[in-house]
């Protein structure tokens, strides 16, 4: 299928839509409500487009591209609406970004910069806002919200939760939690939002500034989502995703994108422990070895082999846990071997 | 009647004349998509702007940027002016404003609503800064109303909020689709099947592709609860210890019913048949709509508190005075109309073996009473509507190997349904267009044929329709062992006239105000028996119109136009849909097709032909609606 954006002769799969066309093609089209993962819905405006032979324009994303067509992306009337529409989110929107988590990422704060939008009207003085989240692992200002919905569909298009939904009209639209009980804090919500509406709610304002990404393998269980670990002054202080990578595509459950503490945290063991009279202390290598395997003779040959089991962990590497399964079958004689990613 | 005043309307500016007036109310001003229509020298244009602006805002449903936000900021702009601040620069501001907004918003309430005030700002400028600098300003806002309508809603005659359930359904949210759908019609599943849909001869949507498949995406919302085993909880208002009767527990009466339950009533149906339904149940074919589909939707009205007393009719086993003698306090009748009409042809009333008139035939099957169908292996139907077809495409169905229709016209101007004319084809149904049948051929009192004329078209006649007339000497037979007339029904007269204080007209059908009340006090009726031959969604509406006249009757004595009502008068006049409308947007999304049983192996037997859209099927085509709601604000007189 052939067609003309902005002037150029490009080929595209037949039964796309514009924006995946011109996407495909290289043409940068803004969006705000799109998520390729989510239905388009078109509701931000802001990637409409100009068809030839048609006076109004229409919205990429939900309109299909057919052979022949021609269409502008970026005439001086696009662009002037574009930036009369940024101009309305900016009544309401705080834009302070300096206080923002995602400032430097954000889709909004870059658009109103390219387009040098300004609110139509001087706004009345913002007052910042905080409100309970169906989760306690995110907060949500309802302030900095621009109900691009991005949020409210994920969580019904992805998670299938149907947690969120915009009430109210007009002006008065927000998103809102309609059924928190049906939240699994899965945060599929807090990787849509596009501003800094939905954010991690341990991190003071700011935090991520500076972060290094560290692209690596959730270690909890057998799926092996894709993630990044933001880490900064050797510290993981947060996990953002990608939904162009991994199996998972950007989502992940309560324990990879909220469960990182224990990278860091001082109560993991670093020496292995003996349990003497009742209390846990510190022992060497060979003496712990030692001791285990005494007390696993001892047990087998009182008990016999299929009194132990052995349970092994996703943290552990592969050949790891090859090993522990072929101890425990050819040295110990059991089959009672299991893995936590199998729960 | 008002004399307008000044008007602007699609482009088109008129002075002094003009008058928009409904009921007893006259419009004094009203603000829409088009422009504004003003009747009354008192109206305030900057305070008719204001209340409008407010409207949008009320009506924006706050999902894309420019109207959520946009409109907003007119409004703004607009509470200034009304308090004396800013001036024509402003007017230049809200302009502009409009212009963008109406632009790039998503749909029709931010595209067509805000040009308004371009249309009045550049034609009425004059006014408003008048208005603007007027100090001594009045309050009137109490005056004004608005609403929410669509092309598709104002076509629909209960006015389903169609942009509504349809985007719920895009939205995945099908239950909440289906509560919207309820909030109006007790039947999804069954208008979801055979409504002849006429919003969707409405459909903007169709200006640029094809309609939206709306009867469809119902049927579907219906068919997902039913899928689910699950029911919606209708909240009914507390018992009001007052017994109302419904007479016949078709279209009309079931749904009066469900609103009668609903506000409180305690509501019994008498109903002559063994089974509920109506027309829907005898005389609408199982392969069009699965008895269980309907019956599961009148067992949801029963669950409100409806009783159904079978097996007994008004006339035969009660009359009205019986029901006021019971302590009934009002009664509603929907006794549709079930007797045919004769063709006027020669063998008619002999009582041949093989002659059946349509209905009877329909509600024989209906009622599984196939012992009374004349028996044979050739059939002919005559007749072009959708009994007409319904009878032919059931004969299949019932073992006759060989069904033809005849109908005087060509195909083009068949009354029925299009898409049921080609299933009717592919199921192989013999056509004789142009075809006029002259004479019932018997032998033995069996019938043996039908003698038919050829016909060709004419001049076009009152309904603009061209006229057949007779080729002389083209007499031919069509064999056949049953003959069936389907050329329509008409009003029970026999029985209709027992009804002591109830008057009918001339075409057999009861006579009732515009409050649905019949000659006799406090007895209502609606649907066929005061129409004639109509269709479902008009009995339907009818039936809910009743159940709230009833209770407003039984509540305050008195009958009166509901707003709803006014309003649908002056809002049809606007020309909510215009097919001459030019969207400037490309098209070319056709709507999703249903699947069918195939023709050669459903034509066996009652499966349902069409199949139901799944899930995915469903959110795709509901999003092709473009939402054209449209705001109207008003005030009378
Ligand atoms: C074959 C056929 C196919 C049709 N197809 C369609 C279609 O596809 N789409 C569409 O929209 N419309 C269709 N119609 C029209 C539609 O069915 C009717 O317009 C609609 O049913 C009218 O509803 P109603 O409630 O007014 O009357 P009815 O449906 O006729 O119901 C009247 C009820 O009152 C009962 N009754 C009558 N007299 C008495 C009495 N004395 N005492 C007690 N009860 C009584 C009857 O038994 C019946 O149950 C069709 C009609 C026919 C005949
Ligand atoms: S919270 Fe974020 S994702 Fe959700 S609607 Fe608001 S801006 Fe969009
Ligand atoms: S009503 Fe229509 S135009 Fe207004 S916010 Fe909603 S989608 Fe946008
Ligand atoms: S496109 Fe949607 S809102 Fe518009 S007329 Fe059709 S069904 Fe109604």
């Amino acid at each position: 299928m052939q067609m003309i954006i902005d002037g150029k002769t490009v080929i595209a799969e037949e039964g796309k839509t514009i924006l995946e066309a011109a996407r495909s093609n290289r043409v940068f089209i803004p969006t705000l409500c799109y998520l390729e993962k989510l239905l388009p819905i078109g509701s931000c405006r802001l990637c409409i487009v100009e068809i030839q032979g048609h006076e109004n324009p229409v919205t990429a994303c939900t309109t299909k591209a057919f052979d022949g067509m021609v269409i502008e992306t970026n005439t001086p009337r696009l662009r002037e609406m574009r930036k009369q529409t940024l101009g309305f989110i900016l009544q309401t929107h705080p834009m302070d970004c300096k206080l923002c988590d995602v400032a430097g990422r954000c889709q909004l704060e870059n658009l109103v910069k390219e387009y040098g939008a300004e609110p139509p009207m001087p706004k009345r003085a913002h007052k910042a806002e905080e409100r309970p989240y169906s989760t306690p692992a995110i907060r949500y200002r309802p302030d900095r919200c621009i109900a691009c919905s991005r949020c409210i569909r994920s969580c019904r298009e992805v998670v299938g939760r149907s947690v969120l939904d915009l009430s109210g009209n007009g002006i008065g639209a927000k998103m809102d939690i309609v059924a928190p009980e049906r939240c699994i804090s899965c945060g599929e919500c807090l990787s849509a939002c596009p501003v800094g509406a939905l954010t991690h709610a341990n991190l003071p304002d700011g935090v991520s500034e500076g972060a290094k990404k560290v692209a690596t393998v959730c270690a909890y269980c057998g799926v092996g989502c894709s993630f990044e670990l933001n880490v900064k002054d050797n510290k993981a202080i947060k996990v953002t995703t990608n939904d162009y990578v991994g199996a998972n595509k950007g989502s992940l459950c309560v324990k990879g994108r909220f469960g990182y503490g224990y990278v860091n945290s001082p109560e993991r063991l670093t020496v292995p422990m003996i349990k003497k009279q009742g209390v846990l202390k510190e022992a060497g290598w060979e003496e712990a070895i030692d001791y285990v395997a005494s007390r696993l003779a001892e047990i087998k040959g009182k008990h016999g082999a299929d009194s132990i089991a052995g349970l092994t962990s996703a943290k552990c590497t592969n050949e790891d846990n090859y090993v522990f399964q072929k101890f425990m079958r050819a040295v110990i004689g059991t089959n009672n071997i299991d893995h936590c990613a199998r729960l | 009647m008002g004399e307008a005043v000044y008007c602007y309307w699609n482009n088109k500016r008129v002075e002094g004349e003009g008058q928009l007036s409904y009921s007893d109310r006259e419009v004094a001003a009203v603000a829409g998509w088009g422009g504004i229509k003003v009747f009354d020298p008192e109206i305030d244009l900057l305070e008719l702007c204001h209340e409008y602006a407010k409207a949008i805002q009320r009506y924006s449903c706050g999902q894309c940027m420019p109207c959520r936000a946009g409109t907003s900021v007119i409004l703004e702009l607009f509470d200034k002016l009304m308090a004396g601040e800013g001036g024509p620069d402003t007017l230049d501001t809200i302009k502009n404003l409009s212009e963008t907004i109406s632009k790039t918003s998503m749909c029709q309430i931010g595209q067509s609503s805000p040009p308004v005030f371009i249309h009045i700002i550049e034609h009425f400028r004059e006014r408003l800064i008048k208005s603007i600098q007027d100090k001594k300003r009045k309050d009137n806002s109490g005056k004004f109303s608005s609403i929410l309508t669509a092309p598709c809603m104002q076509a629909c005659p209960i006015h389903l909020n169609i942009p509504k359930y349809v985007e719920e359904i895009k939205y995945g949210r099908f239950e909440k689709s289906l509560e919207v759908i309820r909030e109006r019609l007790p039947l999804p599943g069954v208008l979801g099947r055979v409504c002849v849909r006429p919003c969707e001869f409405n459909c903007r949507r169709g200006l640029i592709d094809e309609p939206v498949q709306i009867k469809h995406l119902k049927r579907f919302v219906a068919d997902f609860e039913v899928e689910r085993g699950k029911r919606q909880d209708t909240a009914c208002a507390p018992a009001k210890g007052i017994k109302v009767a419904v007479i016949g527990a078709g279209p009309a009466g079931l749904t009066c019913a469900k609103f009668l339950a609903q506000a409180g009533y305690e509501t019994t149906i008498f109903e002559m048949l063994p089974e509920s339904g109506g027309m829907a149940a005898v005389g609408i074919p199982d392969y069009r709509l699965p008895r269980e589909i309907l019956r599961r939707e009148v067992e949801d009205i029963q669950r409100l508190g409806v009783r159904i007393v079978y097996n007994t009719s008004l006339g035969a086993h009660f009359t009205l005075d019986d029901l006021e003698g019971q302590g009934f306090k009002a009664v509603f009748m929907g006794l549709g109309c079930h007797c045919h009409k004769s063709m006027g042809i020669e063998g008619e009333d002999k009582g041949y073996y093989g002659f059946v008139p349509g209905v009877y035939f329909l509600r024989n099957v209906n009622l599984g009473l196939l012992d009374e169908i004349p028996k044979g292996r050739k059939i002919a139907v005559v007749g072009g509507g959708n009994v007409a077809i319904d009878c032919v495409r059931t004969a299949s169905r019932v073992g006759f190997d060989e069904a033809h229709l005849v109908y005087r016209r060509s195909r083009k101007e068949m009354p029925a349904d299009a898409v049921e004319i080609n299933d009717a084809e592919a199921e192989g149904v013999q056509y004789h267009f142009l075809t006029a049948p002259k004479r019932i051929v018997a032998e033995n009192n069996k019938v043996v044929g039908l003698e038919c004329l050829r016909m060709e078209l004419g001049e076009p006649d009152a309904s603009g329709r061209r006229r057949p007339v007779e080729v002389p000497g083209s007499e031919f037979i069509i064999a056949a062992d049953v003959v069936v007339a389907a050329i329509g029904q008409e009003g029970d007269s026999g029985c209709f006239c027992n009804l002591p204080g109830v008057e009918i007209n001339k075409r057999g059908t009861f006579i009732v105000n515009e409050h649905f009340m019949t000659t006799r006090a406090g007895v209502f009726s609606g649907g066929d028996c005061v129409t004639g031959p109509d269709v479902l969604i008009r009995a339907c509406a009818h039936g809910r119109l009743s159940a709230m006249k009833i209770d407003k009757y039984l509540t305050s004595g008195k009958l009166e136009s509901f707003e709803e009502e006014n309003i649908e008068g002056f809002v049809k006049e606007l020309n909510v849909y215009d097919p001459a409308e030019d969207l400037q947007i490309p098209g070319g999304v056709k709507r999703l097709p249903i699947k069918h049983e195939p023709p050669l192996e459903r034509k066996k037997d009652f499966r349902e032909a069409e199949k139901g859209y799944t899930a995915q099927e469903a959110i795709s085509e509901a999003s092709r609606c473009l939402r054209c709601y449209r705001v109207v604000t008003y005030a009378y007189k």
